[in-house]
């Protein structure tokens, strides 16, 4: 099928088969590795992207899903050079281990942060209950979706 | 995924819709979230002829009222109806269940319809529907719209009964603005969990009285099931310790007996003292939702 949609701020229009799975379409078409896969049935969020504003698995989406809609994935956060404040929140506070749940665990946070700038501790909670960590760092993701909500939101005032 | 000779259809319209539904065959899928049938996908590898998406259909994506009845479209999410107004005044135990289906990125994605017509016996939303009397509205591949109760939406056996060329479009449920309700869950951990037993509980309450009590248990049979006797049980007493474990007693009884109807073994690899769970943890459950009642 024709479609259009929006990839990390840039106007895409590609020729692909509807049923194609996103996370296959991300990594191995648009080479955009930086999204894991991990179980491949929606259980530990390794391959979490953001559809409209929205955390979603990549695992359990199709390419025809993607019609009109903005997506973004972990490549998609850094600008101009900088990365975002999530991920200098996650170095800052060394919330990644060996790093293969990072930029699900990331993405997750920005769709938080985007519907709630100001979450308080059970939301986080609740927000990454779907991402798993097996190197259980919870503490420090915690602390660094905390740090980096308390830093965008001091940027904008 | 063979990309050979696969038709992914994604209409837009109702006309649209109506044609796709008319050129599906047993090998096609109907296809909402996803967050169901790309796990069933995964596993058994089923060769489909056609994808038929419901994601662009605006008439299955809108929650509205319409003469003392709110309308949910069946591609209305888990996190669109749980952040709704009208669905949390109304139709709280709704509310409260979709807010738990799952993770953050299934609510996202899964549907209510989706998770109607996967008829899981242990799914979230189907409890909740049937406590508050719902209609389901099916379309068909000639375009008709009908609506039918749930006696005729769900067979003896808990299967869905619409056949290939029909689509659950939307439920309806009628407004009852004097009523409250809750949903309560026991899974195997707080969040991202499966039911062991759901609860659901609708009443009344007038002054200090409680009346028109209303319940449905699921996850313990093949579909969920109505308590009848609860107003009974309860009596005007509903927070006393009594009336609370006569509740529990009577439940657990109904659990050990479908237990022990069971024809088919389990599917699920448990231990012997696992079998027993259910009827042991209905009391906490119980407990639970019958505490809502007082707020
Ligand atoms: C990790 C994980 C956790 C989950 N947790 C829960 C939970 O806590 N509680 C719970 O209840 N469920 C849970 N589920 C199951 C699932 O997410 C829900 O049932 C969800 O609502 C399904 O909706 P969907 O839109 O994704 O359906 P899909 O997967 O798109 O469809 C499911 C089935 O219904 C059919 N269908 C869909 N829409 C229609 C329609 N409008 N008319 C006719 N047929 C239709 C499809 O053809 C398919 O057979 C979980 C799933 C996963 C992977
Ligand atoms: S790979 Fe998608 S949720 Fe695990
Ligand atoms: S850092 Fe290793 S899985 Fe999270």
């Amino acid at each position: 099928m024709k479609l259009n949609f929006i990839l990390n701020g840039e106007n895409m229009n590609i020729d692909v088969p509807g049923e194609r799975r996103l996370l296959d379409f991300i990594r191995e078409d648009l080479h955009l590795t930086g999204t894991k896969e991990g179980c491949s049935v929606g259980e530990c969020g390794a391959c979490t992207v953001i559809l409209n504003n929205k955390a979603i698995h990549s695992c359990m989406t199709v390419v025809g899903q993607l019609e009109g809609g903005e997506l973004i994935t972990i490549e998609g956060l850094e600008k101009n050079g900088e990365l975002d404040a999530i991920q200098k929140s996650f170095i800052k506070k060394s919330a990644i281990q060996c790093g293969f749940c990072t930029s699900g665990m990331v993405m997750t946070a920005k769709a938080l942060l985007f519907s709630n700038p100001h979450p308080t501790d059970e939301e986080i909670k609740k927000a990454i209950s779907g991402n798993l960590c097996r190197c259980s760092g919870y503490k420090e993701i915690k602390e660094s979706i905390k740090d980096a909500a308390y830093n965008s939101n001091k940027e904008e005032s | 995924m063979s990309v050979e000779h696969v038709n992914y259809l994604q209409p837009k319209t109702l006309q649209e819709l109506q044609k796709g539904l008319k050129s599906l065959t047993e090998k096609s899928a109907l296809l909402a979230g996803g967050t169901d049938l790309m796990v069933s996908i995964r596993e058994k590898k089923p060769q489909i002829d056609t994808y038929l998406s419901l994601c662009n259909i605006n008439e299955m994506k809108s929650i509205t009222e319409i003469d003392g009845w709110i309308r949910i479209g069946a591609m209305v999410t888990h996190t669109e109806a749980a952040l709704n107004n009208k669905i949390k005044t109304f139709f709280s135990a709704l509310s409260m269940a979709c807010d738990h289906v799952g993770s953050p990125q299934i609510r996202n994605k899964g549907t209510i319809g989706g998770n109607i017509m996967n008829a899981n016996p242990a799914g979230d939303v189907l409890p909740c529907i049937m406590l508050f009397n719902g209609e389901f509205e099916i379309f068909n591949s000639e375009g008709s719209l009908r609506r039918i109760s749930v006696n005729e939406f769900l067979s003896e056996s808990g299967k869905t009964t619409l056949n290939k060329n029909e689509l659950l479009m939307a439920i309806w449920l009628p407004i009852k603005p004097d009523k409250k309700s809750c949903f309560v869950k026991l899974g195997s951990r707080t969040e991202v969990t499966i039911a062991q037993i759901s609860f659901c509980l609708s009443w009344k309450r007038i002054n200090d009285e409680y009346l028109d009590i209303e319940a449905y248990i699921g996850a313990i049979d093949n579909k969920p099931l109505k308590i009848d006797e609860i107003n009974e049980i309860l009596g005007n007493r509903p927070f006393e310790t009594e009336s609370l474990d006569a509740l529990s007693t009577f439940l657990s009884n109904k659990i050990r007996d479908i237990r022990i109807n069971r024809k088919r073994e389990s599917k699920l690899k448990i231990y012997e003292h696992e079998k027993l769970y259910k009827e042991r943890a209905v009391k906490g459950v119980v407990y639970d939702a019958i505490s809502f009642m007082k707020y």
